[in-house]
């Protein structure tokens, strides 16, 4: 079974943008559904299953940090990947206490967002640039994290 | 009858010097300044006539009745003697007033059954010839009352009854009671209706014609300076009632100066929250998708060291630049996050950005998570924080700064503290006036907002810092 990603943002653009970055890289990764809001990301998750929502923050009706703890409680499967227009120094704990898994700077997209999901689906996650492994997370790459705990690669994160 | 003009008397008259008209009938009228005066002549009107065998009716105050009596006994006269022989008739002015007041007005049937028995009483007691007395004040209590009408009625319906008995009567009115402009024309009615005028004590006591003389000219010296005065009353007057109008105006304008005031800030805050959104949805959106698309393109790119790659390089930076640079700009028109997640994490972004463009360290202290409130309030509170901090940074010298927001259970307060060289004093006070600096203008920009959500800015501003102080109602 392939990596699912579910893409949210409000901007048909960026959407455009992600899915051919990500395809570029890994043509075997499906993007299994789009959305462009909070709202609809979460009715999304819940009809498709993503094993990865990429989450913009500003968008209209629900925000992705609004969205995020809903999608973490609806599904401990799901890892969550914020991806920003913002920068701020505070942005990695207000993820965090939100239930995602790690953020990206859309600035960053070309360098980051690659590495960044790929830390996610080996059960890390991805803050500051930076992506970290779990310790006995010995994942092969592209493995999906609900593959991985089915294996016992890893055990379960604790979601703060 | 004489006639009296006080006080710009004319004819050389001249009344009787402090005594009461010694006449079997007729109708004089006493002013009083102070009480013993008034019961001197008293005491001498009612002694000498019980004295001299004469009938004697006392329409008087409690006060005036009593001190009478003592009087009249101290002089010899056995005033109870006189009232069983029933030529001295003791009456209370009010009780007998009551009786024949029909609605605040003297009424002439009950007034006439009523006074006509009772001077006919007294009448019967004495001997053919004699005289009967009467002294009243109903008159004085009427005016004193407020009812000049019915005082003045009062005075005529006693001319009627001295019509058909004859008898001498004798009222009193204390002068004070016709301290006001608008009494001239109902005391020069009073006067008329008198046969005799007594004027009060400061001309009554004078004894010799020359002092009287005198007296009148100084009374006339005295309407000069009261016209003068009246006249300067009434310009003061006329020039309070101006600035009143004046003062409503200033009052309208400053209220319109608020309204559009108020206006003009909720325009720029709409403008540049459009401005805000406009950069950070479109242009960075944009922005962010040309990097992408030129990130995989130099991906693909084969050889590192070619021209082409070192154009991508320099296409790469300025998308960089611009990136930031519209990030920053969004940022200071429109606070990120703030509708979305609310002040705590609105304050907590800008802090972060704040601090690595000024290099002032910052801290931020919420005691008590603060729910979300008016989306006005928020905006207030964080432009609040932006307009101080920027303060700090251009002005304080503070490398320091600390911000805290706090709650309580219908305020919202916010807290921003320095410990640079404080705002000088002038600038601070500008900012109440029409004039101001740049710090001034933002300090304005505060007050304002700050009034026009209903709320209360305070600086506290010395030599080791500044401290801002917002509170709103969040309600």
């Amino acid at each position: 079974m392939g990596v699912r990603i579910l893409i949210v943002d409000d901007h048909e653009v960026i959407r455009h943008g992600v899915r051919s970055v990500l395809l570029r890289a890994h043509p075997e990764w499906e993007i299994c559904g789009e959305a462009s809001n909070g709202k609809q990301a979460i009715e999304a998750v819940q009809r498709l299953k993503p094993d990865i929502v990429i989450l913009d923050i500003t968008m209209p009706t629900m925000s992705g940090l609004q969205a995020a703890p809903q999608i973490a409680k609806l599904s401990r499967d799901c890892r969550i990947l914020i991806f920003t227009m913002h920068e701020s120094e505070r942005i990695a704990s207000d993820v965090r206490a939100a239930g995602a898994h790690g953020y990206v700077q859309k600035s960053q997209a070309g360098r980051d967002l690659v590495v960044a999901i790929d830390a996610l689906l080996g059960g890390g996650t991805f803050f500051g640039g930076k992506a970290t492994k779990k310790p006995e997370g010995d994942i092969p790459p592209g493995v999906s994290f609900c593959r991985a705990l089915c294996c016992n690669w890893l055990k379960p994160e604790p979601i703060s | 009858m004489s006639t009296c003009k006080v006080p710009g008397l004319e004819a050389p008259f001249v009344p009787p010097v402090s005594q009461i008209p010694d006449k079997h009938t007729g109708h004089s009228v006493q002013f009083y300044a102070d009480d013993s005066f008034l019961l001197d002549g008293l005491t001498r009107f009612i002694g000498t006539a019980l004295g001299a065998g004469d009938a004697a009716i006392a329409l008087a105050t409690p006060a005036h009745r009593e001190a009478l009596e003592r009087r009249l006994q101290a002089r010899g006269l056995s005033t109870a003697k006189s009232i069983r022989q029933g030529r001295f008739i003791v009456l209370d002015a009010a009780e007998t007033l009551q009786k024949f007041m029909v609605e605040g007005f003297p009424d002439q049937a009950r007034f006439r059954e009523l006074l006509s028995s009772t001077v006919a009483r007294a009448r019967a007691a004495v001997e053919p010839g004699a005289r009967v007395v009467a002294f009243g004040e109903m008159v004085a209590l009427l005016w004193e009352d407020g009812k000049h009408d019915a005082a003045i009625r009062l005075e005529q319906l006693w001319n009627e009854l001295g019509k058909e008995h004859s008898f001498f009567l004798h009222c009193a009115y204390p002068i004070k009671s016709f301290a006001h402009d608008d009494h001239s024309a109902p005391f020069l009615k009073i006067c008329t209706e008198h046969s005799d005028v007594i004027p009060s004590d400061s001309y009554s006591a004078l004894d010799s014609h020359a002092e009287q003389r005198r007296n009148i000219a100084l009374l006339q010296q005295k309407e000069q300076a009261h016209d003068a005065l009246r006249e300067t009353k009434i310009r003061l007057e006329n020039e309070i009632a101006e600035r009143r109008i004046a003062e409503q105006k200033l009052r309208a304008s400053e209220r319109s100066l608020r309204e559009l005031s108020g206006r003009l800030l909720r325009m720029q805050d709409d403008e540049r929250r459009h401005l805000g959104r406009e950069l950070h949805d479109s242009v960075g959106q944009y922005l962010a998708v040309l990097k992408m698309g030129l990130e995989v393109l130099k991906a693909e790119q084969s050889s590192a060291e070619s021209p082409e790659d070192q154009q991508f390089s320099d296409c790469l930076r300025l998308v960089d630049q611009s990136i930031t640079e519209v990030r920053t700009m969004s940022y200071l028109l429109y606070p990120p996050m703030l509708e979305e997640m609310g002040l705590e994490m609105a304050i907590g972004w800008y802090l972060d950005g704040f601090a690595k463009r000024s290099g002032v360290q910052t801290t931020f202290d919420m005691p008590q998570p603060v729910g979300r409130v008016h989306r006005d309030v928020e905006l207030a509170i964080f432009r609040i924080l932006q307009e101080s901090l920027t303060n700090i940074h251009r002005h304080s010298g503070s490398s320091t700064a600390q911000v805290r927001l706090l709650t309580t259970d219908n305020e919202l307060i916010i807290e921003i503290h320095d410990q640079g060289k404080g705002i000088p004093t002038p600038v601070l006070e500008s900012a109440q006036d029409a004039c101001g600096t740049t710090i001034g203008v933002g300090l304005r920009g505060m007050t304002e907002r700050v009034r026009q959500l209903g709320g209360r800015l305070e600086i506290i501003s010395g030599t080791t810092g500044t401290t801002v102080r917002a509170t709103l109602s969040c309600q």
